[in-house]
C-alpha cells in the first residue's frame, strides 16, 4: 500500500465521520420541537423573523426535550455515534449544556450541513470555537459584510438585509483563530468588512480605562487592522 | 480596508446597544444601515473617540495590544523553532508594532534575536516575492532592538549624565553585558558618548565597568574561563586522517585545541586582549566571542589544509555564520551565500575549491546534502567541488557529533583527503593572497573598539584606574592589555611571516606599550628611590642594611618587610630629593605603579598586621629586579 492510498484512505475516514457527526446532529434537531411561542419570543427579543429562525434551524432547548430527542435518535445512531458527535459525554451522560432551558443554535455550513450545536452563550466540552456561519454567506452572496459578535445578532442583521456573522466573542478570533476567519472570508470572495460589536458600559473597575470600552474598541481596531492587512 | 462602526450610545438600554437589540427595539434597518455606512477606518475611529477613551486605547494598542496577541498565540512555545515561526508570521505582516512585541516577547522569554532575525528575513523574502509591500529587515529589527536600549539608557541619563553614571548606568550597562544582542551595546554606548559628547561632557564609559560590582558581574557574566572547558569527549569529530593532531573544533561559545604551534599561544593572546581590553569595555560577551571566533580563525588559516573538518557551534547569534562567512570571503573571494534549500529544512551551501560551508548543520540536512551531492556526482549533472574543507555551523551542540560524522561522509570529504596536501601551493597562495584583507578586518574590529578610547585619552585613564586598584583586583590587567594586542599582532606576524596588514597599527600598539610602561617607571620618584633601595641591599650584608636604614633584609626571601613610615624614611635616605610627604601618601604611590614595578619583576604586597599591638600597614616587598 503506498503513500498515497493511506492517505485516500484515512481521508476518506475523517469525511465519513464528519458527515455521521452532521447527520446526528440533524437528526437531533429535527427531534427538538418548536412552537410558535418560541418564534414570536425571538422576534420580539432578538428581531428574528420566523422565516429566518427556521433557516438558521433554531430550536428551543430544555432537559425534557434534550432527554426525548437523545432517547429518539439513540435508537437510530447508538451510543458511540452519539459520543462522537458530542450528545453524550465520555461518561454515557448528556452534557449539562443541553440540559438548561436555552436555545440551540446549529452552526451550518456552506451547503447547510450541521457543522456543530451550540446552546447559546454556552458550548459542548472539547467543541472549537467557529465563526457563525458559512452557510450565511453562501445564503446572501455577498461581498461586504458585517461582523459581529454572537449568533443572534447576526440572523437580526442578516433578516434587516444586512449580511453579517459572527464570531462568539470579541477576542475569539484575533489570535491563533484568526486565519480561520480570514481563510473563510477569502473562500468566499468577501470583499470588505464592516466589525460592529456590541456598544456597551462596562463597569468602571480599573482607572486605567475610563470609559469601560476599551476591550470592545481595542479588539475592534486590532481585527479591522489584521482584517484591512490581508486585503479585507 | 476594514472598518468599525459604533452603534449609536443614545441607542443604549440598560447601558448597552447591539444589533438585534436596537432592531427590537425599533429602530429601522435604515436607520441601522446608515450606521454601517458610517463606519470608519480603524485609525479614523480611533481619532474619533472621546480623548480619555482614545488615550486608554493607545496605550494598550502600542503598550500590550500585540504583545498579548503573541502570547496568545503562542500559549505552545516551547523552543525557538516555534518562536523562528512566529517571527515568520510577523515578517509576513511586515507589521512594526508586531515585530516591537516580538522583541519584547523574546526577551520575556530568554529567546535568542539569531533564529528570530532569520525567520524575519525568510519572511520577508517570501512576501516580497507575492507582494511589493513595505516589510520590516532584520538589520531594522535590530535597530529597533537596539533603540529600546539606547531610548532607556537616556531616559536613565538624559541631562544627568556624571550624576547617572554611578547609578543607573552602571546597572544597565550590567544588563547590556548580557545582552544577546551585541550591536545594542554598541549603540548604545556609541549613542551615549555622541549625546555626551556633544553636550561637552568628558566622557569616561570605563568607569562604569571599572568599579569592583560591575566588573565583577561582567566576569560573572562573560566567564571567560568557559571558553576553554569544553568537556573531553563532548565532541568526538574524527579526522580524516591526514593530521589527526591538527584538528580543530572551533565553537563560537566554547573552544578546545588539540594542538597548536606552543611558540604562538593565540589562545593566550586572544583571551588575553579580549579580557582585558574589549573586557574593559563592557562589550557584551557575545561580542568578545564573534571578535575571539575571528580571531583565531586567522590562526586556523594555514592549517586549513590539514583539517578534516572545522566546525563551529554555540548558540544562536553568535556571529558562527559571519566567522564562516569571512572564512569564505577569504577563500573564495567572496561572501559564501545559501544556494540551496530543500524542503522546511534549510540547506545553506557554498562551496567552492576550498570550502564547502553548511549553515544551520544538522545530521538530517548533512545527510541530506550528501546525498544530493551524490546524485549530482553520478549524473554528472552537477559539478561538486572536488577538493573541499567542509565547515558546520551548528547551534545544537548535542547534535554535532552525529552532524560532524555525517559529514565525512560527503563525497567531498573522500576528494578532500586525497587532494590537499600541506605544502599545496595552490592553497597557499590562495590564502596569502588574502590574507592581509582578513587580517585587516580582524584588527580594524578591535582598533574600532580600542581606537576611540585612545583617541580621546580615556585609555590612559583606564590604566590609571586600573592602576589605581590593582591591588584589590590583581587578575585586573592593564599593560597586559595593550601587551596582548601587541602580541597577537606580533603572533600573526610571526604566522604569516610576512609584514601584518596593518603595520602601521602593530607599531603604533608597540609604541603605546612601550610609552605607558616607561612613562609609569619613568615618572615615579618612588621606582627610582627603590631601585636605589634594591642596589644597597645587594651591596651590604644584612645586619649593615638594618642599622644602615633600619629595615630588615631577609636575604633567603629576598624580601623587606616595613611600615609604610619605615620604607619612607629609607626611601628618603637613598633619594634625598624624594618628594613624598607622608607614609600613606607613599602606599597610594605604590599602588598606583603596581603594574609597572611588577613588570620589573617586583611584588608588593599590602596586608593589615599589628605590630607592637598597633594597627599598621605592613608593606612586604620582595627584592627581585636587579637582585
Amino acid at each position: 500500500m503506498n503513500l498515497d492510498t493511506v492517505k485516500s484512505k484515512t481521508s476518506s475516514a475523517t469525511d465519513r465521520s464528519l458527515e455521521l457527526r452532521s447527520r446526528v446532529l440533524d437528526d437531533f434537531l429535527n427531534a427538538l420541537p418548536a412552537d410558535a411561542t418560541f418564534y414570536a419570543s425571538l422576534a420580539a427579543k432578538r428581531a428574528i423573523p420566523q422565516a429566518w429562525a427556521e433557516k438558521m434551524r433554531l430550536k428551543p432547548l430544555t432537559a425534557a426535550s434534550a432527554r426525548d430527542a437523545i432517547a429518539h435518535i439513540n435508537e437510530q445512531h447508538g451510543r458511540n455515534s452519539l459520543s462522537e458527535a458530542g450528545l453524550l459525554n465520555a461518561d454515557g451522560n448528556i452534557p449539562g449544556a443541553l440540559l438548561a432551558d436555552n436555545t440551540l443554535i446549529p452552526y451550518l455550513d456552506h451547503d447547510g450541513h450541521v457543522q456543530k450545536i451550540r446552546p447559546h452563550k454556552m458550548g459542548l466540552p472539547g467543541d472549537p470555537i467557529a465563526v457563525y456561519s458559512p452557510f450565511i454567506l453562501a445564503e446572501t452572496k455577498a461581498s461586504e459584510i458585517v461582523l459581529t459578535e454572537g449568533e443572534f445578532k447576526a440572523i437580526a442583521a442578516c433578516a434587516a438585509g444586512f449580511p453579517c456573522l459572527a464570531v462568539p466573542g470579541i477576542s475569539s478570533f484575533v489570535g491563533a483563530h484568526y486565519p480561520e476567519l480570514r481563510d473563510l472570508l477569502k473562500r468566499h470572495g468577501i470583499r470588505s468588512v464592516t466589525i460592529c460589536f456590541d456598544n456597551t458600559d462596562a463597569p468602571k473597575a480599573d482607572p486605567a480605562y475610563p470609559s469601560g470600552r476599551d476591550d470592545t474598541n481595542f479588539y475592534a481596531v486590532l481585527l479591522a487592522k489584521m482584517l484591512s492587512e490581508d486585503g479585507f | 480596508m476594514a472598518t468599525i462602526a459604533r452603534l449609536p450610545d443614545i441607542w443604549k438600554t440598560s447601558g448597552k446597544a447591539d444589533i438585534d437589540g436596537v432592531l427590537a427595539a425599533g429602530h429601522s434597518p435604515d436607520e441601522l444601515g446608515r450606521v454601517f455606512a458610517g463606519a470608519s477606518q480603524p485609525d479614523a475611529f480611533v481619532n474619533s473617540l472621546a480623548e480619555d477613551e482614545r488615550k486608554a486605547l493607545l496605550s494598550r494598542i502600542d503598550k500590550s495590544a500585540h504583545s498579548s496577541i503573541l502570547k496568545e498565540s503562542v500559549k505552545t512555545v516551547a523552543d525557538k523553532v516555534t518562536a523562528a515561526k512566529l517571527a515568520l508570521r510577523v515578517g509576513k505582516a511586515g507589521d512594526e508594532r508586531l515585530a516591537r512585541s516580538l522583541i519584547e516577547l523574546a526577551a520575556e522569554k530568554g529567546w535568542s534575536l539569531g533564529p528570530i532575525k532569520g525567520a524575519l528575513n525568510e519572511g520577508n523574502r517570501q512576501r516580497r516575492e507575492q507582494e511589493n509591500e513595505r516589510h520590516i529587515e532584520s538589520g531594522e529589527l535590530s535597530l529597533l532592538y537596539d533603540e529600546r536600549h539606547a531610548r532607556a539608557w537616556f531616559l536613565d541619563t538624559d541631562g544627568l549624565v556624571e550624576m547617572k553614571l554611578d547609578s543607573n548606568g552602571r546597572a544597565l550597562i550590567t544588563k547590556l553585558a548580557g545582552d544577546p544582542c551585541e550591536s545594542a551595546v554598541r549603540a548604545t554606548l556609541n549613542l551615549f558618548l555622541q549625546k555626551a559628547r556633544a553636550n561637552g561632557t568628558r566622557v569616561q564609559p570605563q568607569s562604569l565597568v571599572t568599579k569592583p560590582t560591575v566588573e565583577e558581574k561582567l566576569y560573572v557574566a562573560s566567564e571567560p574561563t568557559r571558553l576553554i572547558c569544553l568537556k573531553p569527549g563532548a565532541v568526538e569529530v574524527v579526522p580524516n586522517g591526514i593530521n589527526r593532531d591538527r584538528v580543530f573544533i572551533l565553537p563560537a561559545e566554547s573552544w578546545r585545541e588539540w594542538s597548536f604551534r606552543a611558540d604562538v599561544d593565540p589562545r593566550a593572546a586572544c583571551t588575553a586582549l579580549l579580557d582585558s581590553v574589549i573586557g574593559a569595555w563592557a562589550i557584551s560577551p557575545t561580542d568578545r566571542l564573534f571578535l575571539l571566533g575571528l580571531a583565531l580563525c586567522v590562526f586556523l588559516l594555514p592549517l586549513l589544509p590539514a583539517l578534516g573538518l572545522v566546525a563551529l557551534s554555540g548558540l544562536f547569534g553568535l556571529g558562527k555564520t559571519s566567522i564562516a562567512s569571512g572564512l569564505g570571503r577569504l577563500l573564495n573571494g567572496v561572501p559564501v551565500k545559501p544556494v540551496a534549500m530543500k524542503d522546511d529544512c534549510v540547506i545553506k551551501l557554498a562551496a567552492s575549491v576550498w570550502l564547502l560551508f553548511i549553515d544551520e548543520a544538522e545530521p538530517e540536512s548533512v545527510e541530506k546534502l550528501g546525498r544530493v551531492l551524490n546524485v549530482l556526482a553520478k549524473s554528472g549533472v552537477g559539478d561538486p567541488p572536488a577538493s573541499a574543507l567542509p565547515l558546520l555551523c551548528a547551534a545544537n551542540l548535542k547534535l554535532l557529533p552525529g552532524t560532524a560524522q555525517r559529514a565525512f561522509i560527503l563525497p567531498v570529504a573522500k576528494e578532500h583527503q586525497q587532494a590537499v596536501q600541506l605544502n599545496d601551493a595552490r592553497y597557499c597562495e590562495s590564502i596569502a593572497a588574502r590574507r592581509d584583507e582578513y587580517l585587516s578586518a580582524v584588527m580594524q574590529l578591535i582598533a574600532a573598539k580600542v581606537l576611540p578610547a585612545v583617541m580621546d585619552g580615556t585609555l590612559d585613564q583606564i590604566v590609571a584606574e586600573l592602576n589605581a586598584n590593582a591591588a584589590d583586583h590583581p587578575n585586573q590587567r592593564n599593560f597586559h592589555a595593550i601587551a596582548a594586542a601587541y602580541l597577537i599582532v606580533n603572533a600573526i606576524h610571526e604566522v604569516a611571516g610576512r609584514q601584518t596588514p596593518d603595520s602601521l597599527m602593530a607599531a603604533w600598539l608597540k609604541e603605546q606599550s612601550e610609552r605607558h610602561l616607561e612613562l609609569a617607571a619613568g615618572t615615579s620618584d618612588v621606582i627610582a628611590a627603590l631601585e636605589a633601595l634594591n642596589s644597597a641591599a645587594d651591596a651590604m650584608s644584612p645586619e649593615q642594611f638594618q642599622k644602615e636604614y633600619c629595615l630588615r633584609f631577609d636575604r633567603q626571601s629576598h624580601a623587606i618587610q616595613a611600615t609604610a613610615g619605615q620604607l619612607l624614611k629609607a626611601l628618603k635616605m637613598v633619594d634625598s630629593n624624594l618628594k613624598l610627604g607622608s607614609s600613606s601618601e607613599l602606599i597610594t604611590t605604590l599602588k598606583s605603579n603596581l603594574a609597572a614595578l611588577e613588570h620589573k619583576g617586583w611584588e608588593v604586597k599590602f596586608c593589615a598586621k599589628k605590630i607592637h599591638g598597633h594597627n599598621v600597614h605592613v608593606i612586604r616587598f620582595p627584592f627581585g629586579g636587579s637582585g
